[in-house]
């Protein structure tokens, strides 16, 4: 059995050498799935600007925030699987600037989050909105408290919810906020699709996993549970980014120049059952095939028979491919 | 204790295994702890020093009651790194309150950081994860 991969899914951006030593020092204690955190205050920016007569491209895209080619084939050779996602989050204080949410600068995340401020924004981010992850402000009174059926409709959904520890580690009274207010989302949503993710600015900021997960049995999950809140669930929220990007998620399609050097083979495969297919053709002109809808096999016949779907849909042509991906 | 596959060993092989699961709950965790703090070095600092920060981070989160709870730090290395046994009845708790202290009391920056845990001093020997990496790459 594989190791589990830890995961932090905030770290702040900040100039480039900053985040790398950041970025560096959290693979050295062991998390190999990282994500730069863009935080965006306010969505509504971009008109003002438009008035002025300025383009309204206050927001970066998500290559200006990771790291260059070169350190992360650096850090790749330390740690073979590692992994670095951009996220992008936003404090919704408004309910009616929520749609430049679904605006291609910010689809072009990896992670989309949102930070809800009073209960009507975290209703809309619970029901409506299409987002990763709802990271709430832990470090005041919520002045709301979670509901549970709500709850229960966004995890339902999908989205998990992201405790952020570091600002615990500079101030008392934050510190007890935070672990009241930690404990009270947790007893209402009993522990599921709750992430945990240090919000490090500094290197004296990070803590190991094995300290992580700890602190997420104090704030009251089970072992199980905490040690999700920075393996699975985080795998989750990433799948669901996926996810997010095509429509149903069992089939996606992509052009085969996208494709990565490790998902070669796919292509490889659905040739030689192209071939197969024609040979057969050929002897046998009456067979037709009948292809079934089942989609929820194990992973091997998933691919045989999207290689036979391709051959079909595309009509040997391959110039796109069927990725599949089991959300 | 249980012996998985006692079997084995009586074959006089040199590689032999064995395998215990212990079912009990054990007394004391013992913590591989690195002591970090920002423009200090920490290798810097001996037992009672080392000591009193960790007491101090019990007092700070737990309180005075926490701070009752018996500490022992066995062995202090150079680099700052400490092997701590903590009684295991609330070692969640004193865990993270060795997380969360984060300001010494002379205003610096500073970090516990648990590089490894286990409920027997010897399981602190090696690491599981290093040799992981090791026999995989």
């Amino acid at each position: 059995m594989a190791l589990p991969l830890y995961a932090d899914l905030s770290i702040p951006y900040q100039p480039a050498e900053l985040v790398h030593e950041l970025v560096d020092f959290a693979c050295e204690l062991g998390f190999e799935r990282i994500a730069i955190n863009n935080v965006v205050h306010s969505l509504q920016s971009g008109k003002g600007k438009k008035k002025g007569g300025k383009p309204q491209s206050d927001i970066q895209p998500p290559s200006q925030i990771l790291l260059n080619e070169a350190s992360i084939t650096a850090l790749k050779a330390k740690r073979p699987k590692f992994h670095l996602v951009s996220r992008f989050t936003t404090v919704l204080d408004d309910v009616s600037n929520t749609h430049r949410l679904g605006s291609p600068e910010v689809q072009s995340y990896d992670i989309i989050a949102v930070q809800p401020t009073d209960e009507k924004t975290f209703q809309l981010a619970c029901s409506t909105l299409d987002v990763d992850i709802i990271c709430l402000n832990f470090t005041e009174q919520l002045g709301f408290v979670p509901k549970r059926p709500l709850l229960k409709l966004a995890i339902k959904r999908g989205i998990h919810f992201e405790i952020v520890y570091s600002p615990a580690l500079k101030d008392n009274s934050v510190k007890r906020n935070i672990i009241s207010n930690a404990m009270s989302l947790i007893s209402v949503s009993r522990g599921k699709g709750v992430i945990i993710s240090s919000g490090a600015e500094k290197l004296i900021d990070l803590r190991s996993p094995w300290d992580v997960v700890n602190l997420g049995k104090l704030f009251g999950l089970n072992p199980l549970q905490a040690k999700d809140s920075i393996c699975k669930n985080c795998r989750a929220v990433l799948k669901h980014a996926e996810a997010r990007k095509t429509c149903k998620t069992v089939v996606s399609v992509a052009d085969v120049s996208h494709l990565k050097p490790d998902e070669k083979w796919i292509l490889q495969s659905s040739r030689t059952e192209a071939m197969h297919e024609q040979q057969k053709q050929h002897s046998d002109q009456s067979s037709e095939e009948e292809d079934s809808d089942n989609d929820d096999g194990d992973d091997d016949s998933d691919e045989s028979e999207s290689s036979k779907e391709e051959n079909e849909s595309y009509d040997h042509s391959k110039k796109k491919k069927i990725k599949l991906d089991i959300s | 204790m249980k012996d998985s596959n006692g079997d084995d060993l009586m074959e006089g092989n040199q590689t032999c295994q064995a395998n215990f699961v212990s079912q009990k709950v054990q007394p004391y965790v013992y913590l591989k702890i690195s002591l970090t703090i920002e423009g200090e070095a920490s290798g810097k600092l001996d037992g009672n020093q080392y000591k009193f920060l960790i007491l101090q981070a019990l007092k700070e989160t737990l309180g005075q009651v926490g701070a009752a709870t018996p500490v022992d730090v066995l062995k202090l290395f150079s680099d700052g790194i400490s092997l701590v046994r903590i009684p295991s009845r609330n070692s969640d708790k004193l865990w993270a309150a060795l997380t969360l202290y984060g300001t010494t009391p002379s205003g610096k920056r500073c970090a516990f950081r648990v590089i490894q845990s286990s409920p027997f001093l010897m399981g602190l020997a090696s690491n599981s994860r290093d040799h992981w990496e090791a026999s995989s790459s």
